[in-house]
């Protein structure tokens, strides 16, 4: 009897949840707000449609409304199947929304239970709707710009972000938040190519190129994998697989004074020029921490004069002091002394001598 | 009290499962939220202070169940028949109460995180179903499903080690930047994730050789401890302290970031899974105050417990809101300050002091 029980009870509470069905919703992948007259906000959806022979096709769907979260029901009123948006992995803000609304709108996706803490933040140059209406790869827009971002930060300049250490960096007192800006380059490709710095307010205030992305990254994260040309009187060496960490630390107090010491480790795997001998690689390392050293501490004069913070110094100093008081370090922070100490180690040199 | 056989009792070490279980339950989801609003980053200490807490009281239920067979035994030496009686029903308020929070939170949790439109009534009918299959089969039962309560969800442990990348361990320093009192008052904020122990003041009859089983139960203390102290650790090395401040379940936000090439999010596997750490939790709860009210009023079991959820299954589906729930944990939190850090050792003293007296003639 028992068993008829449980059997019946089994058929019975299956039904009682909504279902939904793979084939008869529109999954949302990718989202793209970008400014509208009259103070609106033009928000994009893309939407990943799964074809038979496995390809996929991007589709998209614009309107303007005044909050970001009407347009997701404006746009379920236009569609034919209910859009879930669980899968999100990217969201894009055009320039001129990050300089205003960006943090208003990332409550949404902070907020919402359904959506994970590892989708993509990104600034894109010029319309965020024109960058979701390209075509990209096979898999769909959205894997493929999160996908880009996925190994260029793993083996590229591109400093850890998602949506969980962007709120981290911009709730955290003393560091700002920084989003990767990407551009479209034509209907096929996009490029990554700055990284936006925000303000405490979470207003875009600056951009650090391509040029200077490698000093970025190792100011605010470490290296795991990334290369970068050294070149010494006419002799060129490229240093792959660069692993690197820092340690931020108070080196004096009254005034304050703090130091930052780089630790960079890397392989030689191009040389051009005469033999390279172990002074040789000796010279590549000084000149190498040399660089590093200037190229960093002219990042950081430039963050301090924005009053922003995306290295976390303020956080580290409260780390390292009792009872830190964040009112006084805002007056220090402007006029505060850097020091940055890099120190390269240079393992191998290839299979050749 | 009649005699309880003994194949009717469970053995020492069951104890150290069916004490962590009691005490594992939905306040995991979301404790570090409202520790690090008083203590900051340096709420872990009070994680600390709280495990040395229940193990002193652990001891000094101890120490009671020395001389008296279980709680209605010891009222009825301190207070007398008539007063004891009241104070068991009191007792009888407080495991209803605590029934209700534990319920109705893990019921929000479900809602909020899974399925929104959910009917809380329905849900609440199948669950008591359940539970009342669970409790009428006896303490043995619930004490075997608290072992696969503990057991079974083990796992999650080695899950959250995922989010090690997007940690920060110097967070915590410097260690001790605020002051005792606020740590203090975290340790207070910290009782609704401890409560629960006390109810062997009620199930301890049917352990096989009660005094054994001890430091079984210090066992079952010192692993929770462990745990809250992994997760505390865990979760403010991944959050800032503002974030962790608007953040109602950091221990389910924090899943959020865990991936799998075959599970993309982990959170809901880990929301149904607290399902089984749940039910134990609420069975011991309706066994206690059911068990309370046999020895106290003569009623049998089986009817107090129907009853028991029939009063839980009309109350629950009226409280609708973020809010209510958050009063509702409030209280709890309020309640079992008071009855596990104040009334249990005022009754320790009491019983002490009645003993000498009585012996004295």
């Amino acid at each position: 009897m028992k068993k008829y029980i449980l059997l019946f009870l089994c058929l019975i509470l299956s039904g009682c949840v909504n279902k939904s069905i793979i084939d008869e919703v529109d999954i949302e992948r990718g989202v793209g707000y970008d400014e509208a007259s009259d103070n609106k906000i033009r928000g994009t959806i893309l939407l990943s449609k799964y074809n038979e022979d496995g390809t996929t096709e991007n589709v998209t769907m614009t309107v303007v409304d005044e909050t970001s979260v009407n347009i997701l029901s404006r746009l379920q009123r236009q569609s034919d199947s209910t859009i879930v948006y669980g899968s999100l992995k990217l969201v894009i803000f055009s320039e001129a929304i990050a300089k205003k609304d960006l943090i208003e709108i990332s409550d949404a996706f902070v907020r919402d239970a359904r959506l994970g803490s590892r989708m993509y933040f990104v600034i894109s140059e010029g319309s965020a709707q024109k960058v979701l209406k390209g075509e990209y790869g096979d898999h769909g827009n959205a894997t493929f710009i999160s996908d880009a971002l996925d190994h260029n930060i793993k083996h590229g300049d591109v400093p850890k972000t998602n949506l969980h250490l962007f709120v981290y960096d911009y709730t955290q007192k003393g560091r700002t938040a920084y989003l990767p800006i990407i551009k479209k380059l034509n209907q096929q490709r996009i490029d990554i190519s700055a990284i936006g710095l925000l303000d405490r307010q979470g207003h875009l205030v600056d951009k650090v190129s391509v040029k200077d992305m490698f000093y970025l990254k190792l100011l605010v994260d470490k290296y795991s994998g990334g290369s970068q040309v050294v070149k010494l009187d006419g002799d060129r060496a490229t240093i792959r697989s660069i692993h690197s960490k820092n340690k931020i630390k108070i080196s004096k107090r009254n005034p304050l004074e703090m130091s930052i010491n780089i630790k960079v480790e890397g392989i030689i795997q191009e040389y051009r020029g005469k033999k390279l001998t172990q002074k040789k690689i000796e010279q590549f390392e000084k000149k190498f921490a040399e660089e590093i050293n200037q190229n960093t501490t002219k990042l950081i004069k430039r963050f301090q004069q924005l009053g922003i913070d995306p290295a976390g110094l303020g956080h580290n100093a409260k780390q390292q002091t009792r009872n830190f008081d964040f009112k006084k370090w805002d007056d220090e922070y402007k006029d505060l002394t850097v020091h940055v100490k890099t120190d390269v180690t240079i393992l191998e040199s290839g299979v050749v001598q | 009290m009649q005699p309880i056989k003994v194949q009717r009792k469970i053995e020492p070490f069951i104890v150290f499962f069916v004490i962590a279980s009691t005490q594992l339950g939905v306040g995991m989801l979301g404790f570090q939220r409202i520790v690090a609003a008083s203590a900051g980053y340096d709420a872990w200490i009070s994680v600390v202070i709280a495990g040395i807490a229940t193990n002193t009281v652990m001891f000094l239920i101890y120490k009671m169940l020395k001389e008296e067979a279980d709680l209605v035994s010891i009222h009825q030496q301190v207070f007398g028949k008539w007063l004891g009686g009241m104070f068991n029903l009191l007792f009888v308020v407080y495991f209803g109460y605590a029934l209700l929070t534990v319920a109705r939170s893990y019921i929000e949790v479900v809602q909020v995180w899974m399925f929104p439109d959910l009917n809380v009534f329905w849900f609440t009918l199948f669950f008591f179903i359940l539970v009342f299959y669970v409790v009428n089969s006896g303490f043995r039962v619930i004490s075997g499903l608290s072992f696969f309560s503990i057991v079974l969800p083990l796992y999650l442990i080695l899950v959250f080690l995922f989010i090690l990348p997007y940690t920060d361990f110097r967070n915590f320093l410097p260690i001790y930047d605020h002051s005792i009192k606020e740590i203090l008052q975290a340790t207070k904020d910290l009782t609704v994730i401890t409560l629960g122990y006390e109810t062997i003041l009620v199930f301890y009859p049917f352990i096989k050789n009660g005094q054994k089983s001890e430091k079984w139960a210090h066992f079952g203390l010192l692993f929770t401890t462990f745990i809250y102290l992994y997760i505390t650790f865990l979760t403010f090395a991944y959050f800032s302290e503002e974030q962790l401040k608007e953040t109602i379940w950091p221990t389910l936000s924090m899943l959020k970031i865990v991936q799998f090439p075959f599970i993309e999010r982990f959170e809901y596997i880990s929301i149904v899974n607290w399902y089984i750490i749940i039910i134990p939790n609420v069975c011991i709860y309706l066994w206690c105050a059911s068990r309370l009210l046999k020895r106290t009023v003569n009623i049998q079991q089986r009817k107090s417990v129907v009853g028991l959820l029939f009063i839980l299954l009309f109350l629950i589906p009226q409280l609708e809101t973020r809010y209510q729930v958050d009063v509702l944990n409030d209280y709890i939190q309020k309640i079992g300050f008071a009855v596990n850090y104040l009334y249990i050792p005022l009754l320790f003293v009491l019983l002490l002091i009645v003993k000498k007296v009585k012996n004295k003639r």
